[in-house]
Order: C-alpha cells, then sequence, then structure tokens
C-alpha cells in the first residue's frame, strides 16, 4: 500500500516522497529497531503550531535516517569498490526506490554524490604530493585513465594541471605568506611588517 | 557600490580542532592553509555551494590588537556561546540536520517552523552558534 503525507506543516522537502508500508528495516545498526509507535513530541521537527507528529511524517523521518546513513556510508568507504546496487542494498532499499529517494533528498544521484566524494579526496591526496597512479587507486577508481577523465569533467583541469597550480600558490604563499591575506586581518595580527 | 562578501572572520579557540569541525563534520573546503610564523596559521574554508567566500578561522592568541586580557574576555565568550556568527541555508534542513547530528554535531534547536521558513542552530567547536536554515520555497 502506498501512502503520501497529507498533513498541513509536512517535512520539509518531503513532499515527493513515497515509501511502501511494511518494508523491512535497513541493515545499519542504529535503524535495527524500528518504533513501535509514534512519540507524542516530535524528534527531528519542532513546531509552534503541531506538538504531536503523524506516523507517516514519522516514517519519513525514519526514510531520512537511512538516506543519510546511506550518505555516510559512501563517505567512509569512497575507496572501495562500491556501487549503487551495494549501497542501495546496505541501505536495504530496492535500487530504483533508493536512486529516487537519494536524488530527492540529496540533490543529486548516489552515482554521482560518489564520484563527487573521490574527486574531492584525490584533491587533497594529490596535494599532500601523492602520484597519479596512486592517488586513482586510493579514491576507488579502477584505471588512472578513467580517474583522469573524470577529474578532468569534475574539476575543470587534469590531475596533473590541478597539482602544478596548487604547487604554484603554495609556493607563492610560502614566498610572501601576506600576499593571501587581506591586510586589515594581517594588521590585527600583528602579522604587517 | 558593495558587490559581495569575499572574507568572513570566525574566532576560535583551536585551529586544529576547528579544521577538523568545519572540514569533516560541515564538509567545507579548504582554501588557504598557511604557516605565518611563531605558531600563528592563517586558515580559511569555503562552503560547498560558495568557493569564492572565505571563512577565516581566526585563533584567538595573543598578538597584534589581541592583548592578554582581551584574549582572556573573548575566550570565555566564545565558550559561553555569546556569539552567533552566521546562517548556512540548504536544500533539506531534515537530512541535513540528521547527518551532521551523526557526525557529532550539536545541536540547541532542532529543525523548527519560523514564518520565513525552517530553522535549526548548531555550535562549531568552539561555542560560536550558527542557524542553518532552509528558505521557504
Amino acid at each position: 500500500m502506498r501512502w503520501k503525507i497529507r498533513c498541513t506543516d509536512p517535512i520539509p522537502g518531503a513532499q515527493h516522497i513515497e515509501n511502501k508500508r511494511g518494508k523491512r528495516p535497513g541493515s545499519f545498526p542504529s535503524l535495527s529497531a524500528r518504533p513501535k509507535r509514534c512519540p507524542r513530541q516530535p524528534r527531528g521537527i519542532s513546531d509552534a503550531r503541531e506538538n504531536s507528529l503523524s506516523m507517516e511524517q514519522y516514517e519519513k523521518l525514519y526514510l531520512y535516517k537511512r538516506i543519510v546513513l546511506a550518505k555516510l556510508f559512501i563517505d567512509r568507504n569512497f575507496a572501495d569498490n562500491i556501487d549503487v546496487d551495494k549501497i542501495a542494498n546496505q541501505a536495504n532499499f530496492s535500487k530504483f526506490h533508493f536512486i529516487r529517494l537519494f536524488k530527492a533528498i540529496c540533490g543529486k544521484s548516489p552515482h554521482n554524490y560518489l564520484i563527487g566524494v573521490r574527486v574531492e579526496k584525490a584533491k587533497k591526496f594529490l596535494g599532500d604530493g601523492i602520484s597519479i597512479l596512486d592517488v586513482s587507486q586510493q579514491v576507488g577508481f579502477e584505471s588512472p585513465t578513467s580517474f583522469s577523465a573524470t577529474f578532468k569533467k569534475m574539476a575543470g583541469k587534469t590531475p596533473s594541471e590541478y597539482r602544478n597550480q596548487l604547487a604554484v600558490k603554495r609556493s607563492a604563499i610560502h614566498t610572501n605568506p601576506l600576499s593571501a591575506i587581506p591586510n586589515c586581518f594581517a594588521e590585527t595580527h600583528g602579522w604587517k611588517r | 557600490m558593495i558587490t559581495k562578501l569575499s572574507h568572513l572572520c570566525v574566532y576560535v579557540l583551536n585551529q586544529d580542532s576547528a579544521y577538523d569541525f568545519y572540514v569533516n563534520k560541515l564538509g567545507f573546503s579548504v582554501h588557504t592553509d598557511a604557516p605565518m610564523g611563531e605558531g600563528a596559521r592563517w586558515l580559511t574554508v569555503t562552503p560547498p555551494g560558495q568557493p569564492e567566500l572565505e571563512i577565516t578561522l581566526f585563533h584567538v592568541a595573543e598578538g597584534g590588537v589581541f592583548d592578554k586580557e582581551t584574549v582572556t574576555t573573548m575566550t570565555s565568550l566564545i565558550k559561553r556561546g555569546t556569539f552567533g556568527a552566521a546562517v548556512f541555508t540548504c536544500n533539506d534542513i531534515v537530512a541535513t540536520y540528521e547527518e551532521l547530528k551523526t557526525k557529532g554535531v550539536v545541536f540547541k534547536k532542532p529543525p523548527t517552523k519560523e514564518f520565513y521558513g525552517y530553522e535549526a542552530l548548531f555550535l562549531d567547536d568552539s561555542g560560536n552558534w550558527f542557524s542553518l536554515s532552509q528558505p521557504n520555497s
């Protein structure tokens, strides 16, 4: 049986989310015990006009928690060989239901979010001086070629260009640190010579 | 004519801890992290959707206009939660609230319906409080 929120003050941003009743709880530890009744005071939302949270709203919060934990699962396991199937399975959603919910809540698909996390981590590793080959492996890409292509698509420059530009910027700051700081801040700290 | 805000200053009690909070918990990017000599450090971070706005994480320490008495007073006020530093917006306040809470961010107020949308209040690692809001669409 499908249901939708019908209350006057729904959970923000959740109007477009649906759920199947009776779906088994996710496999994340904190979600193993599903609440049996609706609490009188909302845990996620406080509303001056409405003190109680309907069962439907409470289940929406439950869905949110599962999606958030799936997102955090990606944050922790980006370097492993994970894909949407594995992430959806971890959250105990069907693949397409998971993709739709994730996109509605996080603003991008799970795949795009995973790629974004990998590229951001790659930027950090490149800045730490790790070779492009090692970086591509450490952030979970199958080959340096696919890593470079994805990196360029996301960051607008190749990994080597990014690393070189970062090195130039760091060198300039190292040579003259005050060049990177507005004068007012430097004077406040007594750094101005 | 003023066109935009480029730098925002947040006074913090420990820059290493602030780095961890703003980068690893809030998900901000490091813009500049430069040693300034004698233990001083210029550290700025940027919110994910606003890479041109540098939030400078200023260490409250003696030097420049900060004498010992000022540092003591500032430290006490920050710890007491006197300073509200800024308002951050997000697309989905419940998801963001749940994510940050899971990461250990302390909230003074859960998402609450206000006339302009939904708002929550959270504290950084020093004691500065921020508003997290989802404006009415």
